[in-house]
């Protein structure tokens, strides 16, 4: 091979060389911008798990404070015994002004 | 013969050496001999000119082989290479001159020698426009004949012969205001004989080698990447060597942030459920903690609701006494008392029993038609109120127990208060009363209800042991 065949084979390997190392590099920043994607969102997803153990935890918690089954329907009939006995004390304070008021007059 | 161009593109573009060697051994001697004159004669001095001008040359062999000519360029730059070396040395070299030709003027004619020339024909030669000093470099520096200037300058022979007579004169002004006065032939016939200068051979070896090298140098760019043959490969080569590793680093770091960031997501996925979990357990608790404040509310109006039934049944009995008491004849008017018929006799209490405890309770009653106790309880006001009007009184009632009292033994249990005493003794009698039956009151021989009121007497009488009288 002559000088200038010799100098065209190197000129076509550099430039080979240089488009391999251009999309390299393309490739790298897309796998960077990836990487930098995917580390925010393992940073959003880490606190989304943080706030899950504090919920289970919370839940566990107001699981232990409430009472049980056969309590909470006690509970539930006491409310309702309640605004039935406020009826039934409305009715009683009446019957008493009425009657006190008719002993007095016939007093 | 090639043209100068030609021989400079081979060098830039090839870096064929022996091209520029060529245009070395070409245009040294006028080079040499501009130099040697602009450095009156310092031969050292021109040397070091003459290879700064070819390492220029070198420098810029791409942009200077479009040209066809470049004696110019040489000349030139000649010029102002020389005139930095020499400008320090210029005001001495001046006040030389300017000697020399004061004594040459007591002698002045229209002859001019070489000597006088040299001096100042450079600087003379550079305010000629540069086409005519190209002109005069050509015919009398490479001496050349006026059909090759006639060729080189597209011009006929005659026309380069007047051009090249204007150039001249043009010079012999320059001259003169240079106090150097001749004529145009005589400057052309001294132009002409000039002495020649011969260059050491060594010299263009020097040269050349100095300005390829420098030349090199100088030309290391772009152009020069393809030229090289070793390094810009290996350079090239490592890098992209380097950016391949980066991106497997990077790949395999991306490919360990979606497993971590797959697995959070995993991790996560029951937040929502969890959430509404959460959600429903708070208001779960704020109604627990709300009914057990209003089960602590039921307590109360139970109590309420009790206490107005209680209310509620003192009305009725106050309601039925007053009816009874509105029922009940005068006791003068009545034809037959009530008698009673069976009398249950009360039980004394063990507790007042056992201390020794008596007293006595006032029961008022109603006996009704068929003879049967109605509204029996206590009469307000004890022992000490009397029967009132329209009320039978009964006989007292005795009620005595014997007891066994040892003086000597202590109580098992402490004595019961007075309002406790009271308490049990109107108990017993308000049940005893209660059980008592009558043949009903008598008027117009009518069964009528009559009030009755009976006084209970509750008496201990002591049993002393056989033991405790001996």
């Amino acid at each position: 091979m002559n000088r200038v065949g010799h100098m065209r084979t190197h000129r076509v390997l550099i430039i080979l060389l240089i488009a391999i190392g251009l999309g390299l590099a393309a490739a790298n920043s897309v796998r960077w911008n990836e990487a930098a994607g995917l580390r925010q969102e393992i940073a959003v997803l880490q606190l989304s798990v943080e706030g899950l153990q504090q919920i289970t935890s919370e839940n566990s918690r107001l699981m232990g404070s409430l009472p049980d089954a056969d309590t909470l329907s006690a509970l539930r009939a006491d409310r309702a015994a309640i605004s039935r006995l406020a009826a039934e004390i409305e009715e009683l304070k009446a019957g008493v002004r009425a009657r006190e008021a008719a002993l007095a007059f016939k007093k | 013969m090639i043209p100068d161009g030609q021989l400079l593109q081979g060098y830039a573009e090839q870096g064929a050496e022996e091209m520029f060697a060529e245009i070395v051994r070409r245009h040294l001697p006028f080079v040499y001999a501009a130099a040697l004159r602009q450095t009156n004669g310092a031969v050292h001095r021109a040397e070091d000119v003459t290879q700064l001008v070819f390492i220029e040359l070198a420098r810029n062999a791409r942009a200077l082989g479009r040209r066809d000519e470049i004696i110019g360029w040489l000349y030139t730059t000649t010029h102002y290479t020389a005139a930095k070396l020499k400008r320090t040395e210029l005001r001495r070299q001046n006040r030389e001159q300017e000697a020399f030709i004061m004594q040459q003027a007591s002698s002045a004619s229209d002859h001019v020698n070489w000597e006088q020339l040299r001096p100042v024909l450079d600087d003379a030669m550079h305010e000629l426009p540069a086409r005519d000093r190209e002109l005069i470099l050509m015919r009398f520096f490479q001496m050349r004949r006026l059909a090759d200037l006639g060729r080189a300058l597209a011009l006929s022979e005659d026309a380069a012969r007047m051009r090249l007579e204007r150039a001249l004169q043009k010079l012999r002004a320059a001259l003169a205001r240079r106090e150097i006065t001749s004529t145009t032939a005589a400057l052309a016939t001294v132009l002409a004989n000039q002495p020649p200068v011969v260059a050491a051979t060594s010299l263009a070896q020097t040269v050349t080698s100095a300005a390829v090298s420098a030349g090199n140098a100088a030309t290391l760019g772009w152009s020069s990447l393809f030229t090289m043959s070793k390094l810009p490969l290996g350079i090239a080569g490592a890098v992209a060597i380097a950016a391949s590793i980066g991106l497997i680093v990077q790949s395999n770091s991306v490919a360990a942030l979606r497993a971590e960031a797959a697995s959070l997501r995993r991790g996560t996925a029951s937040l929502a459920s969890t959430r509404d979990e959460n959600l429903r357990l708070t208001r779960l608790a704020a109604e627990v903690a709300a009914m057990r404040q209003e089960d602590e509310k039921l307590t109360t109006l139970n109590a309420e609701a009790s206490e107005l039934r209680t209310r509620l049944e003192e009305i009725a009995r106050t309601e039925r006494a007053r009816a009874t008491q509105s029922n009940a004849p005068d006791l003068s008017r009545l034809d037959l008392l009530p008698r009673p018929t069976f009398r249950m006799r009360p039980d004394f209490p063990s507790e007042l029993q056992t201390h020794g405890i008596g007293g006595e309770v006032s029961v008022d009653f109603t006996i009704d038609a068929d003879g049967v106790v109605q509204e029996a309880r206590i009469t307000p006001g004890g022992k000490e109120a009397g029967a009132p009007s329209g009320v039978v009184q009964l006989e007292h009632f005795v009620v005595a127990v014997t007891t066994k009292v040892d003086p000597a033994a202590k109580s098992p249990a402490p004595r019961p208060d007075e309002p406790m005493i009271q308490r049990l003794l109107e108990a017993a009698a308000l049940e005893a009363v209660t059980g008592w039956k009558f043949e009903g009151g008598r008027k117009g021989g009518r069964a009528v209800n009559t009030r009755l009121q009976v006084r209970m007497v509750f008496t201990v009488v002591p049993e002393i042991p056989a033991s405790a009288t001996r």
